[in-house]
């Protein structure tokens, strides 16, 4: 346990696991602890990474020994270690409590459900720790891949084609990415992101490098469901089966941000994307999303569906604290991630606990949660209210570092959206509020609370949410020595 | 022929498939004719990478024994780089175009069509 070893040891623990889950067929509930074990590990080695890199130091592990620029550099620092950890805490976190849903979803098929699952969160954890343009590509591929399979894993033909368009905007999104690495790799004979970030500015100004970055731009932007290519998602998470948006949401839009902010702002780094306006960009569509997402997530019936607007709503939010160009509201949109992160994998879980004995899945029946899980109703309470910004829980803290940096940069607009987008925010979960405290249930009704784990883990979740809101300014003076980026 | 103008066929060859590729992928109604496209512009992506290693005249970048002084000129051989890569994104192709081909055969058992406007038009009846 050499700590050269560490980015990878967090990358195994699931990805050997995945591959064994097949082998070890006799018992099919050896798949879900393994599911577990395998997580648990995992998180536990990437906290043990982040508090290896948590002065703002690196390590690097070179595959099989070759050396940058020639072989393939997998890197971790305070920013890919809090990825890391955030992603297999999670996840062990949506398995764990997903227990009995996958048992009633999936059926007789859960050894090919949990290691395809392994499989997607070892893609994702590839996709952070990768320090190569083009190993990126193919755990975005692996991570991709594994997620329509996931989204097809829905009880009804409709899983199947919300799964075929993810599979073909996906197709071109990655197809985009690959093109603008070819353009780089042309121009700069290189894949390593290191070595790309030290050669790039000789060839910045020639239309090579202008297609490549587009390109590049433009992958990503579909991949994260970014607002004029967010067509996939709504589909996506509303028609897939419930253990599995829990699963996707929460983390795989969010780690492609991660790698948005990896790619633009320590390989183009500050100067490029000043140079190509790609900041009003993103202010431009972040504001739209904003603006657009949360009107869509206002007139949604189906809960699920309402959370997929809502996530598109917040993805434009992150943008626009990373558009700002400024520490606080980058440092802020970080949290953003962190905090939706958290936040829509408690919703998520709440989600599939109210369809799991009752099968409520309509925002209409939400008024039957009152009388049948007032505990996972309390949870959804705060989670909402985290997800509206009010002040004690995590939730605050990210928006209001992006009001900060907004009002410090004097784009007085963005200042004005933020605060729009919680009264947005409030907008569509009081209506689900309002439709359980304010109708009555049809039919008197007896507690019957969600499986104890699915109870257990939102608890966890909604607990979680005041000790990180505690936390938040601590991780904000940390970040803002460690997670800055060079030359913002 | 010169080499440059092999080049620059290439390239435009990469990118007249690119976009048919696109086009087809946004405009066919037929599942399956997406997925043509989808192939189409996957293989435009490989066409372009292969280009980029394409060298007139270029010998194969293996080192043969010709004793210990051998000095090896990087201006001889053509790049295996992009060939590696592409390797690769073919096999990430062909699982794509598997995983595809799956979910169709499931949504076509289904609606017993591969019309994209028909299966809508079934879902929207089935609500």
């Amino acid at each position: 346990m050499t700590p050269e070893n560490a980015p990878v040891l967090i990358f195994l623990c699931p990805f050997v696991v995945a591959l064994l889950l097949p082998v070890l067929r006799f018992d099919k509930r050896l798949a879900y602890y393994g599911a577990v074990v395998a997580l648990a590990a995992s998180a536990g080695l990437s906290y043990w990474g982040l508090t290896l890199v948590q002065n703002g130091t690196a390590i690097s592990h070179f595959m099989g020994g070759w050396l940058a620029p020639y072989g393939i550099e997998w890197y971790l620092d305070s920013l890919s270690a809090l990825m890391a950890f955030l992603v297999t805490s999670i996840a062990l976190i949506v398995v764990f409590a997903t227990g009995e849903t996958v048992e009633r979803e999936i059926g007789t098929v859960r050894i090919p459900y949990y290691t395809i699952a392994l499989l997607h969160l070892s893609g994702l954890l590839g996709m952070i720790l990768t320090r190569d343009f083009f190993n990126f590509f193919v755990f975005l591929e692996v991570a991709s891949l594994t997620a329509y399979a996931l989204v097809a894993t829905g009880d009804n033909v409709r899983g199947n084609m919300a799964s075929l368009r993810y599979l073909f905007i996906g197709t071109l999104g990655a197809s985009f990415y690959l093109l603008g690495v070819g353009y780089l790799y042309a121009g700069t004979g290189t894949l390593n992101m290191t070595d790309m970030a030290a050669r790039l500015p000789g060839f910045i100004g020639s239309r090579t490098a202008f297609l490549g970055i587009l390109f590049i731009f433009l992958g990503l932007a579909v991949k994260m469901g970014l607002f004029p290519f967010h067509g996939w998602l709504p589909d996506s998470y509303a028609h897939a089966s419930d253990s599995a948006s829990a699963l996707l949401a929460p983390l795989t839009t969010k780690v492609i941000i991660y790698s948005f902010i990896r790619i633009f702002f320590s390989v183009f780094q500050v100067s490029v994307i000043e140079q190509f306006s790609l900041d009003t960009v993103l202010l431009v569509v972040g504001a739209i999303a904003v603006i657009a997402g949360s009107f869509l997530a206002f007139v949604q019936t189906n809960f699920k569906r309402m959370l997929a607007y809502s996530t598109i709503s917040h993805i434009g939010l992150i943008m626009l604290g990373i558009g700002l160009l400024e520490k606080t509201a980058f440092l802020g949109a970080v949290l953003h991630i962190l905090n939706q992160a958290v936040m829509k994998a408690g919703l998520f879980l709440i989600a599939a606990a109210a369809a799991h004995r009752h099968g409520i899945r309509d925002i209409l029946d939400f008024t039957r949660l009152r009388a049948r899980m007032p505990w996972t109703l309390a949870a959804f309470i705060l989670i909402a209210l985290s997800m509206i910004g009010a002040p004690p829980l995590f939730g605050f803290f990210s928006k209001w570092y992006i009001l900060l940096g907004a009002i410090k940069t004097g784009q007085h607009w963005v200042a004005v959206l933020v605060v729009g987008s919680s009264l947005l925010t409030a907008l569509y979960f009081f209506r689900v509020l309002e439709r359980i405290f304010f109708t009555s249930p049809p039919v008197s009704e007896t507690v019957a609370e969600a499986p104890w784990r699915l109870l257990a883990c939102t608890g966890l979740i909604s607990i979680a949410l005041f000790v990180f809101g505690l936390l938040a300014p601590k991780i904000f003076t940390w970040g803002l020595i460690t997670l800055i980026p060079k030359g913002l | 022929m010169t080499p440059k103008f092999i080049g620059l066929f290439n390239y435009t060859a990469a990118l007249i498939l690119v976009l048919f590729g696109i086009y087809a992928l946004i405009t066919q109604k037929n599942l399956i004719r997406k997925i043509i496209g989808m192939v189409i512009l996957q293989t435009g992506t490989i066409l372009f990478y292969i280009s980029l290693a394409a060298k007139h005249g270029a010998a194969i970048p293996i080192l043969i024994d010709q004793g210990h002084h051998a000095v090896i000129d990087p201006q001889h051989y053509a790049n295996p780089l992009p060939h590696a890569l592409m390797l690769t994104a073919i096999v990430v192709g062909v699982s794509t175009l598997g995983v595809a081909l799956s979910l169709i055969a499931s949504i076509f058992k289904h609606y017993g069509t591969l019309e994209e406007d028909e299966i809508l038009i079934k879902m929207e009846s089935s609500k």
